[in-house]
């Protein structure tokens, strides 16, 4: 089912749109804007909108789209994004109602920040000051899996996906 | 590197289990803390013997009860504490996985070089060096001799470093184990990944012994299970006897990281299949070597 003219989100001055993310995964990403538009920053959040894209080819799939009244884009959230492994979701910047930029958000190679490793016997999970330098390396794209350089322990999906809710 | 622990072998044995001067002065006035948070009398002793054979010393006496660990001392601190007291390598062993590394991260400052002699279940890089070591001695090149892998696979840090070893050497790896101590799939597919080869798994020693060049037997330990039925459920399924060496094929050996409980019967020892002593002794020939590699003086 098409999206009907009037129910289309009103456009934005100045600010951000997230785009294309599969309603299942609406409410992650939600959980990562949260953070960026709770400082009286107006926003428009539609779930469920159909979405040809994000279909199979006959039937329309579902999206969320997120409409951002500012400039809220850095690299974290660009990173956070990205995390998610979904990568059709698009990201516009919007100036004087205009898309002057539109990409899909990339994973990083390398990562010190966000992550942290979910082995028990990591050193980084004990050792105060190896807990201050963790790092992953991206070892794969599809799946999303990044390694921990200090123990090799490896971060699939679902422990990124928590990683992410928790840093709220 | 085992060129060069082939050179100390020799000599070794040669000169009635001595070094001459010529090696005692190798490593003179060099320095090597050895780092045990964790205990393991064998490993420190391993180096310690390769370290004194050449003529350097040894500053030990640590220990993670004593020290400052206890009090909350990262890893960073101590080995910062420890450089500064002039060493040229530290030996170390941790519990936790990946501290080795950590330790690295400091001691590089200091010009040191770090020796990881095993950290958690992550790696023991000097244990699969002197296991691949042993079968170079047995066979020179060991590009497809097929080696069994024998018993506790789930948890023991020795058979997933080595069979990554093996790939590195083309040799041919089997899995010999029951289900519930079979190898990770994770290490199973790295291997098959980065080599091109096929992993074989197998339950029952019987179906590999008359074809394997290696047995490599371990240790199913009992403190790794949560109960003790589960524990007698696997223990001493695996039993290297003298009948079953005797099948094996000429030329073929069994080796042990030791130390065993009753994997090996002890009338396996005489024969000429047994291999794990002198397996336990190239460590410390191998150990030499990297020491020699790391901080000898180069002409
Ligand atoms: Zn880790």
């Amino acid at each position: 089912m098409k999206e009907k003219p009037w129910e289309k989100m009103p456009m934005i001055e100045n600010g951000v749109v997230i785009d294309h993310v599969p309603t299942d995964r609406g409410p992650l990403v939600y959980l990562i804007v949260l953070p960026y538009i709770t400082n009286g920053i107006t926003a428009n959040i539609r779930t469920n909108i159909p979405s040809q894209k994000l279909g199979d080819g006959k039937e329309y799939g579902k999206k969320w789209v997120f409409k951002i009244e500012d400039d809220i884009i850095d690299t974290t959230l660009e990173n956070k994004i990205a995390l998610t492994g979904e990568k059709e979701i698009t990201i516009n910047r919007i100036v004087n109602y205009e898309v002057v930029e539109k990409y899909h958000p990339e994973l990083p190679e390398e990562l010190s920040s966000i992550l942290q490793c979910t082995n028990p016997n990591c050193v980084t999970s004990h050792d105060y000051h190896a807990g201050q330098r963790q790092r992953f390396k991206l070892v794969s794209e599809e799946p999303v899996v990044y390694e921990c350089e200090y123990c090799g322990n490896q971060l699939y999906q679902e422990d990124i996906d928590k990683l992410l809710q928790k840093d709220i | 590197m085992f060129d060069l622990a082939d050179e100390i072998r020799s000599h070794w044995i040669e000169h009635e289990h001595q070094l001459d001067d010529e090696y005692r002065k190798k490593l003179k006035g060099k320095i090597m803390a050895t780092l045990f948070w964790e205990p393991s009398t064998r490993t420190r002793m391993s180096f310690e013997a390769a370290m004194m054979h050449q003529g350097g010393r040894i500053l030990g006496g640590f220990t993670a009860e004593g020290s400052s660990t206890k009090k909350g001392e990262t890893i960073a601190d101590t080995i910062r504490n420890i450089c500064g007291y002039g060493v040229s390598v530290i030996v170390m062993r941790h519990k936790l996985e990946g501290a080795a590394r950590e330790a690295a991260n400091y001691a590089e400052d200091y010009g040191v070089s770090i020796i990881n002699g095993g950290d958690g279940k992550h790696e023991h890089p000097t244990q699969t060096l002197l296991d691949l070591y042993t079968m170079h001695r047995q066979f020179g090149d060991i590009t497809e001799k097929k080696v069994a892998i024998v018993g506790d696979l789930k948890y023991g840090r020795t058979p997933h470093s080595l069979t990554y070893g093996l790939g590195i050497f083309g040799a041919d790896v089997y899995l010999v184990s029951p289900e519930q101590l079979k190898m990770p799939p994770e290490y199973v597919s790295e291997y098959e990944k980065t080599f091109n080869k096929q992993i074989v798994q197998l339950e029952k020693l019987e179906d590999i012994v008359e074809v394997a060049d290696v047995i490599y037997m371990t240790r199913i330990q009992k403190e790794r299970f949560e109960s003790i039925e589960e524990y007698q459920k696997v223990a001493g399924i695996y039993k290297m006897d003298y009948n079953m060496a005797k099948r094996m094929k000429e030329g073929a050996i069994i080796m042990h990281p030791l130390p065993r409980v009753n994997e090996i019967d002890l009338n396996v020892d005489n024969l000429p299949q047994a291999k794990y002593f002198e397996q336990s002794q190239n460590g410390w020939f191998v150990r030499a070597a990297l020491l020699q590699d790391l901080l000898g003086v180069k002409e």
